[in-house]
Formats: structure tokens, sequence, C-alpha cells
């Protein structure tokens, strides 16, 4: 779907282009990025839920970021590592998004066997 | 097929990500491994200072103990039997060149050719190449020389001089121009040698204007040689 081009032309992009992010930044851009995992599992959670809506996938995922970011500076000039906090609460939700996805997964596939089983079973 | 809004946008965030993720793995690892090579050239460094330190400490050492040994050997030819072996130890030191000399001779200064190339002809044959010094102390030692430096190095039996990129390395040393080259011998043979017709000068001066200044001199002196000296292979055979 549009999600996988997307991420294969993002992917192709950045092949192309001669630049690397400097060595001091790494670790904001990582955390970011672990953010943004977050509020795209947590969107395809939503949307198997048939819950999603556009405008909070993008304000969250674009908060989430700032904040991973933001925190993580915050914690260097204070002299603690406060990036961990948001490393242990978006790994957390990834793996409550990652239950959620495959709880619903398997709904829809018992869902689609069952609907089989019914219409067989009306033409007696 | 009409695009919501909302596919688009889920599109640009998926291509943001994926640019972002594979940006920041590529950095991570140009990063490390950016960090490992710039350590492994610091260790080097380090090593090869040390070592050049350690040198500088032994060669000291070596001349303290060579002073030791000719205490000894003055002691040595106080006695009959003693001269003669004194007398072989120093005709061997001054064959080996262990010892500075001083004599009448030459001293042939080089220099690149500061001449414009002709078109078509490459640089290369402008500069001052090993081979062109190993010409010039051939024909001095086939002139007769007796002892010959090349900017302070003694010309021994296993002496090389080789080319490493715009340098030249004489006794593992390395050396830029000019190349000073003096030698002890009959300094009208020496000097006769060098200049005669087609003879090393003559090509090298007049082909690709290299500058060869040659002086005859009444009073030359030639340093004694600084390197190592000891065989690993080489033994001596029985007789």
């Amino acid at each position: 779907m549009i999600a996988i081009t997307g991420l294969l032309i993002g992917v192709a992009l950045a092949f192309c282009i001669n630049f690397h992010i400097p060595d001091a930044y790494t670790v904001y851009v990582a955390v970011g990025i672990l953010a943004a995992l977050d509020s795209v599992f947590g969107g395809i959670a939503a949307s198997m839920k048939k819950k999603f809506n556009i405008v909070i996938f993008l304000t969250g995922f674009f908060s989430n970021v700032l904040i991973a970011a933001g925190l993580t500076y915050f914690g260097k000039i204070l002299g603690l590592d406060l990036y961990m906090a948001a490393i242990i609460v978006f790994g957390t939700r990834l793996f409550q998004n990652f239950a959620i996805i495959r709880r619903l997964l398997l709904i829809k596939l018992e869902k689609r066997d069952k609907i089989y089983v019914s219409e067989n079973s009306d033409e007696d | 097929m009409k695009i919501k809004s909302s596919q688009l946008a889920i599109g640009l965030v998926c291509i943001l990500l994926g640019f972002v993720i594979t940006m920041q793995i590529k950095s991570v690892s140009f990063n490390t491994n950016r960090e490992t090579a710039i350590k492994s050239g610091n260790t080097r460094l380090e090593e090869a200072s040390s070592l050049k330190a350690e040198n500088e400490e032994l060669k000291k050492k070596i001349i303290m103990l060579e002073e030791e040994i000719d205490f000894y050997n003055q002691n040595l030819g106080a006695t009959g039997d003693g001269r003669v072996m004194l007398e072989q130890i120093k005709r061997a030191e001054t064959l080996a060149g262990l010892t500075s000399l001083t004599g009448e001779g030459v001293v042939v200064t080089m220099n690149d050719s500061k001449a414009k190339g002709a078109d078509g002809v490459s640089s290369e044959n402008y500069l001052i190449h090993d081979d062109d010094v190993r010409k010039v102390v051939n024909e001095l030692f086939a002139a007769g020389a007796e002892a010959i430096s090349i900017n302070g190095e003694r010309m021994i039996v296993t002496s090389a001089i080789r080319c490493v990129g715009p340098v030249i390395v004489i006794n593992n040393n390395r050396y830029s121009p000019p190349y000073v080259i003096s030698a002890i011998g009959d300094r009208k043979t020496l000097s006769a040698a060098l200049n005669q017709r087609d003879g090393v000068v003559d090509t090298l001066r007049n082909l690709w204007k290299i500058e060869i200044d040659i002086v005859e001199k009444e009073k030359v002196v030639i340093p004694r040689y600084t390197g190592t000296t000891t065989f690993k292979y080489a033994k001596k055979t029985a007789e």
C-alpha cells in the first residue's frame, strides 16, 4: 500500500544523498525515530480498530518526536540520561501496539473463517 | 483513483520515516568507522614516536659504548701484539666507513632543474631521481674515490639510494634536494671523470638542465656512518 511505497521511496532517497548526520546529533535522531515508530504503529492499530484520525496521527507523530528530542537535550544539560525515559515509554508502547495489532489480525482471520462456514451451512 | 488527503499524509510521513532511519543507520556506521580509523591512526603515531625516542636513546648508548671500546683499544695498543691488532681494527673501521675521514676531493651539488618543461615531456624528467644520484656516486667510485657521503650520509658497502615519492631515502633517512655529494680522492681525476663528454654531468645538465655544480677542494671532510651495523644472515665462511 501507500505506506510501504513511501518507506521505499524514503530509503532510496537516503541512499542517493551523500550526507551524514554529524556524530553529536545522532542521539537526538535515534530517539526521534523511536518516537516516530511508536506513533506509526499506534496509527496502524487505530486504523485496524477503524478509529484512525489523521489529525491525531499527524499531531501525535510530530509532537512525540519533538518531545523525545527535547527530553534528550534537557537531560544532557541537566546531566541526567533522560532519554532513557523516552526509550522505556516508547519501547513499552511499541510492544503494546504490536500485541493489539496481532490480536486484531487474528480476530479478522477468525471472522473470515466464521463467515465462510456460516455461508456454507445456509445451503440446506 | 482519488487520493484522500489522509493517504497522502501517511505517504509523506512514511517517506520521511524511511529517509531518516536509513540516514541514521548510514551515519552511525560511518561515524564509528571513522572513529576506529582515527584511533588506530593515533596509536600508530604514538607507537612511531615512542620507537623514535627509544632509537635516540639507543644511539646515545652506542656512542658511549664506542668510547669505552676506544679506551680499551688504546690500552691494547701499548704492547706489540696489541698494536698489530689495533692497526687491523683501525684499518677495518676505515674501510667499513666507521671513521670520519678528510682529504682532497670534490663536492658535487645537485638540484632540481628550474627550466620549464618542453611540451609533451613529463615534468618528472626535470627532477632528480635516485638513479641520477647513483650515477654520480658510481662515476666517482670508478674514478678512484676513497670515501663518499651524500648530505652527510656516508656510503658504506650496504648503502642504498632509493626514491620514495618526492624525496630520496639514503641509509634509511629521507633527504630532499639539494643533494651535496662529497668525495675524497684525486680532485682533478674525480671532476674530469664527471665532466666527460656524454658523461653523467653532460647528460643531466645539457639534456634535462638539472643543476650540477662541481667544486674541487683541498680539504673535504666526510663523516662516519651512523646507522646500524649488525648482520643477521651473513656469516663468516670457513677458510
